[in-house]
């Protein structure tokens, strides 16, 4: 097996040491970042699939969120020199009011993985500090995330600043979080919302890699 | 004509009122057409289980109709009885509506009085020095030679016999002046500091209520003032908890309007008033004999209590309205106790950190020259690390969930009776004890802790909390996969009693909170694991536990040189400790002073130590 291979199956088995040993034999072994961290993206990939099938659970994603975060940083300087091109830039963040952050760690981590840029503001985050970030990165989607029922009202007061900074139409939105449903999307004004974060990926990669004929 | 006229009878019965008989209990109440059951029990005040608050999502409140009418049932609440195996009849309290007179039958789950209560909080060991002082004195009658005022006879008798001569009272006192001094009499007289607080008959010391008000439950200790004798103790459960079974809840519930505000300080007040008056029938005291209160509890209890602001405790960064500590008169409160008596509030020390952490430390960890790690279970755990080299206490609070009260596991259920608390392993076979050794009809939090133990010993979950589907007890349940921890023909509700793989899940999520939390404590204060040589776990779901399962699951770390204590309810003992002795409350201030807070989402290596938590830690062989 490559080492970009067992790469791949230490981060599927959620294998956090031996995942960082070999990628820093990897670097050493002067193989490019970018192949390293694609080798990492189709291991998370993986630990994506496997949460579907119900063999993986929310503490597994987590764990390859954690492990995917260390192998980042390690990666990350070389990556820039290379210059590499992102999926696509998102600004996600848990909005005003609510400081829950585990869910939208996982989908952040998750959307990282699938090669998107994203920009991620924390939690406890007002409109306008969304807006100042899609106005900066220019991010044509934006993520919101909360599990208090009161978030909701800060999703829809944030949708709402969209409108009025002319931003609506150029953005996409979806929500996210424990008791988000079609109804809470409907309610707050968003494009769509997920259940989990493979499910907030497949929006991403609708609305940013639209199929080429 | 005639259609009119059965529209204007079906309109008249409309507004009658239907009887409303809750079984087993018999308990009966007349509410109006269209009103719900939940509501119909708390007005008859039955505490039914409703976790959500009564939104219809947490399916606690299920009860089941003997006879009578209900508007129909909603399609989604039908669908979701029927989900989760209810017979036909069975409704959700809180949406089912009355349209005649019923008779409900509350299955035991659904059923929150007689779940286990813990009251002991162990001994006192502390000097006494109360506020209150109690001095005999004889007292004469009025006369013609002696015109002086009922108030100057008393405050001059003091006088002769404290040399301070300026002493005032409210009006409360004041009222009951003439009474007592209508002959010559002897009477005791209860002063704090120079203000004169009520009167009791000659010989008659004053005595004290501490309370702890818990989420769950409040617990209320009648003290000799001047000897720190536990006359009487006794606790029940928090009559909020048909508002919502989570603080989160009841704070959005009294956020809502001043009146549902007012309802929820209300109840807490009314029930600690009835705690007292049953004390003090045990005791053979009067209720106007309680000259002090002293009270603990979290943040929340406390704002919910005192009708202090909540809507800033909801909003992130949630802070506190209050946390310095502070004294309302009982009389404020609409507490019958001394006109005059005081009730003290414990400082808090921030954030969801409240009183009843600082009387936990006060009680438990302040006088250790031990390094200590402080712990107490709950929906928010409080820990506290004490290293004896600093002056500082740090603490934290980690959101871990209801998972260990019974809360968000499929068949979970607060400690009441059948119950599994206990679960063991026997010949390579899981057994289980319940509370009152019933039928089983759920599982709380100990036995969940327990279970999960077993299971990671017999090799049913590895040390992801991946089910092995192979094993013959694990099979593919509604939502995945599940074990049968006890088949319908045992149980007392005539269901399965599993542990999804779900359940699973949350309790990796809750017991790696508690265990990251620990560790991120550890790393800021440069503290290692070898270092801890006292680990305290207090609260009631702390005292029922197991600590080996605790320990097992990696819950709680495995610290090589630390003894493991379970001591009851710490925060109950640092109350009563707060109400016999001035300098136990001036500690307690000095405490909530000098204790740093900790916010985990700030320290970097929170995520990725909670991250690895919730892994279970690999088995340890009998040696340990």
């Amino acid at each position: 097996m490559s080492t970009l291979d067992e790469i791949k199956n230490a981060l599927a088995e959620l294998n956090e040491d031996e995942a960082l040993k070999l990628v820093s034999s990897a670097l050493a072994a002067k193989l490019a970042a970018f192949e390293i961290l694609k080798a990492c993206q189709e291991g998370m990939a993986e630990v994506g699939r496997r949460f579907e099938c119900q063999d993986y659970f929310v503490s597994d994603l987590m764990m390859s969120g954690e492990i995917f975060k260390q192998i980042s940083a390690v990666l990350e300087p070389e990556l820039k020199a290379g210059g590499t091109q992102s999926a696509g830039k998102i600004v996600l963040g848990t909005v005003k009011g609510d400081i829950h952050d585990i869910g939208k760690d996982i989908v952040v981590n998750m959307l990282k993985s699938a090669n998107f840029e994203v920009i991620d503001l924390g939690v406890d985050v007002p409109p306008e500090k969304f807006i100042v970030a899609l106005r900066e990165t220019g991010a044509t989607v934006l993520g919101m995330s909360g599990l208090l029922t009161l978030a909701f009202d800060s999703m829809k007061t944030t949708v709402q600043a969209l409108q009025t900074a002319g931003l609506r139409e150029k953005v996409k939105i979806m929500v996210g979080g424990g008791p988000v449903d079609g109804n809470v999307c409907r309610f707050v004004g968003a494009d769509d919302w997920g259940a989990d974060a493979q499910h907030a990926v497949r929006l991403a990669k609708g609305w940013l890699q639209p199929i080429h004929p | 004509m005639q259609s009119r006229n059965v529209a204007a009878i079906n309109h008249e019965s409309g507004n009658s009122d239907c009887l409303v008989t809750f079984q087993p209990t018999g308990r009966r109440v007349e509410v109006e057409t269209g009103t719900t059951l939940l509501e119909a029990g708390r007005r008859a005040g039955l505490l039914l289980s409703a976790a959500c608050g009564g939104v219809g999502v947490c399916g606690k409140c299920c009860v089941e109709i003997l006879s009578g009418d209900l508007f129909p049932t909603e399609h989604e609440e039908r669908e979701f009885l029927s989900s989760k195996g209810y017979p036909p009849r069975a409704r959700l309290a809180c949406e089912a509506r009355v349209a005649s007179s019923v008779v409900v039958s509350i299955p035991v789950g659904s059923f929150i009085v007689g779940q286990r209560l813990q009251v002991d909080a162990q001994d006192l060991s502390i000097e006494c020095d109360p506020l209150v002082e109690s001095h005999v004195m004889k007292l004469a009658a009025h006369s013609l030679g002696d015109c002086r005022s009922s108030y100057a006879r008393v405050s001059d008798a003091l006088a002769s016999c404290t040399g301070e001569i300026d002493w005032t009272m409210r009006l409360g006192v004041s009222r009951q002046l003439a009474p007592i001094i209508q002959d010559d009499c002897t009477v005791s007289v209860y002063t704090r500091g120079t203000e004169i607080i009520g009167f009791a008959s000659p010989g008659r010391t004053p005595v004290g209520l501490a309370v702890d008000v818990g989420c769950t439950k409040i617990a209320a200790y009648l003290l000799k003032l001047d000897t720190g004798n536990q006359l009487a103790a006794a606790a029940v459960p928090n009559p909020q908890i048909p508002y919502g079974e989570d603080l989160i809840t009841r704070l959005v519930y009294a956020d809502r309007s001043r009146s549902h505000a007012k309802t929820l300080a209300s109840v807490v007040g009314q029930t600690i008033e009835s705690l007292a008056k049953n004390l003090c029938q045990d005791a053979k005291v009067e209720l106007t004999e309680i000259a002090d209160v002293c009270v603990v509890g979290n943040t929340a209890m406390m704002h919910l209590l005192l009708q202090l602001p909540v809507t800033q405790l909801l909003r992130a960064p949630f802070v506190a309205a209050l946390d310095c500590g502070i004294d309302v008169s009982a009389g404020e409160l609409d507490w019958p106790f001394a006109p005059g008596a005081n009730v003290h509030v414990l400082p808090s020390i921030g954030g969801f950190v409240g009183a009843d952490h600082v009387a936990m430390i006060l009680a438990r960890i302040d006088g250790t020259n031990k390094t200590t790690i402080g712990i107490d279970i709950g929906t928010n755990t409080e820990i506290v690390l004490r290293n004896p080299k600093r002056q500082r206490f740090l603490t934290t609070s980690v959101p871990s969930g209801p998972v260990f009260e019974g809360g968000h596991i499929s068949d979970g259920m607060r400690a009441a009776s059948g119950a599994i608390d206990r679960v063991f392993i026997a010949d390579a076979e899981l057994c289980y004890a319940t509370i009152d050794a019933a039928d089983p009809v759920g599982i709380c939090g100990s036995g969940v802790l327990d279970v999960v133990a077993a299971l990671l010993r017999l090799d049913v979950i590895d040390l992801r909390g991946h089910m092995q589907r192979r094993h013959p007890r694990v099979r593919s349940g509604k939502c995945g996969l599940e074990y049968l921890v006890v088949p319908a023909a045992e149980t007392g509700h005539g269901r399965d009693i599993v542990l999804t793989q779900q359940d699973i899940t949350q309790i990796q999520l809750a017991k790696a909170a508690i265990c990251a939390g620990i560790e991120t404590l550890m790393d800021s204060e440069g503290i290692k694991p070898l270092d801890v040589e006292q680990v305290i776990v207090a609260g009631a779901f702390g005292s029922y536990l197991d600590l080996k399962s605790a320990i097992d699951i990696g819950m709680l770390p495995r610290f090589p040189n630390a003894q493991y204590l379970q001591v009851g309810n710490a925060a109950g003992a640092g109350a009563k400790m707060c109400l016999v002795s001035r300098s136990a409350r001036e500690r307690a201030r000095i405490i909530a002073k000098a204790a740093t807070r900790i916010e985990l989402k700030k320290c970097a290596g929170f995520d990725g130590a909670m991250a690895r938590a919730t892994r279970f830690p690999k088995f340890q062989h009998s040696n340990s």
